[in-house]
């Protein structure tokens, strides 16, 4: 029996979508429902990072759920069955008792059917902060930087005020900076309340970096010595996209 | 040639037991030359058989997973084994292997002076715990816990946990052993007081 049926237009996106979750946890579970859309949020096992995605009903092409269900997806398999679906131009997915459809046409109708546990109903919870400083930008920039980063160490210090923002990385093996500064075509918007500056691990900010293949911004957001907020919005609906919570290197 | 890559080309020529006559290719380690943090599995496996690479195949994966959970790269850490060649059908390795080959990570520990040596599994615990003038009982009742010892001359920390691989037929090992090497991740890196 079919609990649930949405066609997503987009199969590189929703791909996108899908290897942003698998890059935090193995297995999460997804809450479809009629008024909501498909919800999801995740602490990975080591709790330094959180995803969450929101996908309002708006974002589907059809979107055909009678009643609130909680579905647990192993995202690793999900990855690597979308990683066939080559050239479609749309995913469908339909939810069963215990088991989750795949499928999409192009030259021909593929489909695959992954194991599907029942899962525990939760509501969406999101680290309290006050984010004091904030940077929209396109995101294409951001696995650039994040390279460029990488090369001289595994720990960035980012800094945000009304005017810039300032990604360094400083280890034995040398230096690396990153300028961000109002008025740069990648830079969409800045501001702050108050500058801020706290230092988080590259490697997580490296996977988090992942949706800018499939989304053009990113917008992030930190305050001092708290953890780090990124939004990749989706498709222009108010609230849509994923969501990325990074806990940062405490120095004190 | 630095000092590791003339311990890696040595166990490469290596004839010291009778696991070179079986191996496709030796399995020296590989990581940075100032590793922090060195990991030592047990011995080689199938894949690292294949690859002459430590740590490539489905526990490898999980250790890449493990190494990036504490805020760092493979590049970052040296990843090697007690025995560096496989032995036949992934068998324990021998006392006698131990003993021929253990003198490449006493030379490698020495080489990179590490902060932190995280051994993976009984084998490799074993050994290090005998060099450091501890009792060994099992792994079980020595995992997860961080000791000061001194190895080679060396001050450093040592913490024992399961072998990866015990984790792909065993899912509780497996966040017994996300639970030690959280042990090493930096002080606040932790969302869970903010929810």
């Amino acid at each position: 029996m079919v609990c649930a049926e949405v066609l997503f237009d987009d199969a590189k996106l929703f791909k996108g979508i899908v290897s942003a979750i698998s890059a935090i946890v193995d297995e999460a579970t997804l809450k479809v429902d009629p008024n909501e859309g498909l919800k999801l949020s995740a602490l990975e096992p080591a709790k330094t990072a959180m995803v969450q995605l929101i996908l309002p009903p708006d974002v589907f092409s059809e979107f055909k759920v009678e009643s609130e269900g909680y579905y647990t997806v192993n995202f690793k398999d999900f990855e690597k069955v979308l990683k066939r679906i080559r050239g479609a131009n749309s995913v469908k997915l339909e939810f069963m008792e215990s088991r989750l459809v795949v499928s999409s046409i192009a030259d021909y109708r593929k489909t695959f059917r992954l194991p599907l546990l029942v899962g525990e109903p939760f509501e969406m919870k999101s680290p309290k902060v006050e984010f004091k400083s904030r940077l929209r930008m396109d995101s294409r920039k951001l696995p650039e930087i994040v390279g460029d980063l990488k090369l001289m160490g595994s720990d960035v210090r980012i800094a945000i005020d009304n005017e810039k923002a300032v990604f360094r990385v400083e280890s034995d093996r040398g230096e690396s900076e990153t300028v961000l500064t109002r008025g740069d075509p990648a830079v969409m918007d800045i501001w702050s309340d108050e500058p801020s500056e706290s230092m988080y691990p590259l490697s997580y900010l490296d996977k988090m970096a992942g949706p800018a293949k499939v989304v053009g911004e990113v917008r992030m957001e930190i305050s001092t010595e708290r953890p780090m907020k990124m939004f990749y919005p989706i498709g222009g609906i108010s609230e849509a996209g994923i969501i990325y919570y990074l806990a940062h290197i405490s120095e004190k | 040639m630095n000092e590791l890559e003339i311990i890696a080309e040595e166990v490469r020529r290596c004839r010291r037991c009778s696991l070179h006559k079986t191996r496709k290719n030796p399995v020296p380690g590989e990581g940075a030359e100032d590793a922090e943090i060195m990991f030592v599995g047990e011995a080689p496996g199938r894949n690292e058989d294949e690859q002459g690479k430590p740590f490539v195949g489905a526990a490898g994966e999980f250790l890449t997973e493990l190494i990036s959970m504490i805020g760092m790269t493979r590049d970052e850490v040296f990843i090697t084994n007690v025995v560096k060649c496989r032995p036949p059908h992934n068998r324990d390795p021998k006392p006698e292997e131990i003993e021929a080959c253990s003198p490449f990570l006493d030379r490698q520990i020495k080489a990179i002076s590490p902060r932190i040596i995280v051994s993976l599994g009984r084998h490799s615990t074993s050994y290090l715990f005998r060099k450091a003038g501890l009792e060994f009982r099992s792994i079980g009742a020595v995992r997860g816990r961080i000791v000061e010892v001194e190895i080679l001359g060396l001050s450093v920390k040592l913490l024992p946990t399961y072998h990866p691989a015990a984790s792909l037929y065993n899912p509780a090992v497996r966040s017994k052993i996300v639970e030690d090497l959280l042990k090493l991740r930096r002080e606040g890196t932790d969302l869970t007081k903010y929810l």
